[in-house]
């Protein structure tokens, strides 16, 4: 019971941390203007107290429940998934789209269980030359590099 | 009579269609692919317009536009991604109703409301353009400021998950939007030394992130995901008959009128039409148990509103020169490049190029009901794919429409923590549309409060006085606050009376 109930304050928890840490650096003085009446930390900082009694409220909010809010999850899958996407965004602008996009292409279709490795590299092969095709040529929109073949 | 000959040789001239049935098209196509958006569509098709004539090149975007702005709903509908921000509104009860296996009639509905939208801001626009412009130049920064609050309360009150969680998602939305540069005085806030924020986040990067890379992740961590379920019995669109569609006449066109409004408004845009449309039809909808959970009600009032936004987007831009948005910015640099200025003169100088956009407008809302079911079969032929394979594509193409914006790496980063985050939010059942509304309005929000106090002397209590536009509003906007507690008051009192009695 206990457990449950921790586990259900753990989003209220989470933002009341992030909403306290933003509001204690708006009254930084490293910012300009800090003290101006209507200057730039105003808004901010009206939101940021809103951001911390609501967060407080939440927490109230949830302790008092007596059902579980958040349902089982696939954790492994979760972890992997998010790995990947993760990957892909920092590698995309470093190692250029086409290897990036054939690799997480691949790599997401076997984690979510689609086993056909052929079929599989052949989509993702097929799906990259497409896209890259369609962004380049068609749009107009250059894709990021692989930094080899750049001059 | 001339002017009206002449402005309908232009429309149906050979550029002229094949302009407005390529750009519809193309606007549909992209609108339905998240991540990419309208301002993307038109984007891209500006370079083509710089050798069209005037008529052809004001075709083609009014009808990319028309196009995205209603594409956004396939994706929306069938796999609960908007494909714009315009159609967040739709995926709520759209994607429900998907689920129980109307997909085909979810889309029919969200097409129909969709064209009945579009047609009626363009009858205001003929008939009321100028007195509409003439009301939108009333409304000062304390009206825009109190407009603003009322769509953000609105959209707060529709949340499920209850009114706390909706109003931080609304105040974390509201609090992104002010990373970076300060609308007043440019000072940096926020950036933590770190370059990269001192633009501020691209509202893209993160309503992509937060609604896309969220329900991959959500997918990926339901127990035996598979085949998309809302596929599993789509069979085609499914147009409603005139008789259900008469029974839903008032909702069409009271959303219309509310689009229409919003889109007169500098600044404001579809996803605020779309999310007032959607809270006042759950206010008055006879099926308010079940919107959220697949009414059809749910589908047509964002529907109906966020294209009736493209009519009425269109009166600040030609009458007075003034873009609402980033869409009707590009669309008034076109007409810049090919000698047309719009402003007050318009219709003195070229009204047979007024008198075509308006043509084009219609034409291009009745190609929706012909395009929608090409694009959507497509689209529904695209999604049986497997799911991994799938899902793998609208993550590439997210993250491309992400990087596309500023070509800048930083924004990527963005997206994957929005998309963490927007997950996090679904498990803890926050809403986070609030959250994306209130990082769209955000900086006009606080640019029109710190303008009001200005004007005011700082006198904030002089807000809610100061015309009866602003009184009116600010009024709405506390029984929309208020409501939920004064009927639960009213009930308990009703409870405790009929106890003693």
């Amino acid at each position: 019971m206990l457990a449950m109930r921790l586990k259900n304050i753990i989003f209220g928890v989470v933002m009341l941390a992030i909403g306290a840490f933003l509001l204690s650096s708006s009254y930084s003085t490293s910012y300009s203007g800090a003290e101006m009446e209507n200057g730039p930390m105003f808004f901010p900082q009206i939101l940021l107290w809103l951001w911390v009694a609501l967060s407080v409220g939440i927490i109230i909010e949830d302790l008092r429940k007596n059902a579980p809010i958040v349902q089982r999850q696939q954790v492994g899958t979760l972890l992997l998934v998010m790995a990947l996407v993760g990957a892909a965004c920092v590698l995309l602008s470093i190692v250029g789209f086409i290897p990036v996009c054939f690799v997480f292409f691949a790599g997401y279709g076997y984690v979510l269980k689609f086993r056909n490795l052929p079929i599989l590299f052949l989509i993702s092969a097929a799906f990259t030359v497409l896209i890259w095709a369609v962004f380049n040529y068609a749009l107009q929109i250059s894709l990021p590099e692989v930094p080899f073949f750049v001059d | 009579m001339d002017v009206i000959l002449e402005a309908l040789a232009q429309t149906v001239s050979v550029y002229g269609l094949a302009a407005l049935l390529l750009g519809t098209f193309w606007g549909i196509v992209v609108g339905a692919l998240p991540g990419m958006g309208s301002v993307l569509a038109i984007s891209i098709c500006l370079p083509f317009t710089y050798t069209l004539p005037p008529a052809a090149a004001i075709a083609l975007l009014l009808g990319v536009y028309c196009g995205s702005v209603y594409g956004g709903c396939l994706s929306a509908i069938l796999i609960n991604t908007p494909g714009t921000p315009q159609s967040a509104a739709t995926c709520f009860d759209g994607f429900a109703l998907a689920k129980k296996g109307q997909a085909g009639k979810a889309l029919g509905w969200a097409t129909v409301s969709s064209v009945a939208g579009g047609l009626i801001s363009c009858v205001i626009l003929i008939i009321s353009g100028p007195q509409l412009a003439r009301f939108a130049l009333r409304f000062g920064p304390i009206e825009t400021f109190a407009l603003i609050l009322m769509a953000l309360t609105c959209i707060i009150s529709v949340s499920r998950a209850g009114m706390l969680k909706g109003m931080l998602a609304g105040v974390i939305g509201l609090f992104l939007a002010g990373v970076g540069p300060d609308p007043l005085y440019g000072d940096v806030r926020f950036d933590f030394g770190i370059f990269q924020l001192s633009a501020g986040f691209d509202m893209i990067a993160v309503v992509v992130g937060i609604f896309a890379l969220a329900e991959v992740f959500s997918r990926a961590a339901e127990p035996g995901s598979g085949e998309l379920p809302a596929l599993m019995n789509y069979s085609g669109m499914q147009y409603p008959k005139l008789r259900e569609i008469k029974a839903k006449w008032k909702l069409i066109v009271k959303s219309s009128l509310i689009g229409s409004g919003v889109g007169v408004l500098p600044g404001t845009g579809a996803s605020v039409a779309a999310f007032i449309s959607y809270a006042e039809a759950k206010r008055t909808s006879t099926d308010k148990e079940n919107m959220g959970k697949g009414s059809i009600d749910g589908v047509i009032a964002p529907e109906a509103a966020n294209n009736a936004v493209t009519g009425g987007a269109l009166v600040p831009t030609l009458a007075l020169g003034l873009p609402g948005d980033p869409v009707t910015a590009i669309m008034l640099a076109t007409l810049v490049i090919h000698g047309i200025t719009p402003g007050v003169r318009l219709m003195a100088d070229n009204p047979e190029t007024v008198y075509s956009a308006f043509m084009t407008l219609i034409c291009a809302n009745v190609l929706l009901l012909v395009f929608g079911v090409i694009v959507a079969r497509m689209f529904a032929k695209l999604l049986r794919m497997p799911e991994s394979l799938l899902f793998g594509g609208v993550v590439i193409l997210c993250l491309l429409g992400a990087y596309g914006v500023r070509s800048n790496p930083f924004d990527l980063y963005v997206t994957f923590v929005a998309g963490i985050f927007g997950f996090a939010m679904r498990l803890y059942k926050a809403p986070v549309a609030p959250m994306v509304i209130g990082l769209v309005l955000g900086n006009q929000l606080e640019l029109s409060l710190r303008q009001g106090l200005v004007l005011s002397r700082g006198n904030f209590l002089s807000f809610f006085t100061n015309t009866p536009v602003s009184a009116v509003l600010f009024a709405v906007t506390a029984c929309i606050l208020l409501y939920p507690l004064l009927k639960k008051l009213f009930v308990r009192w009703r409870h405790a009376s009929s106890r003693l009695s």
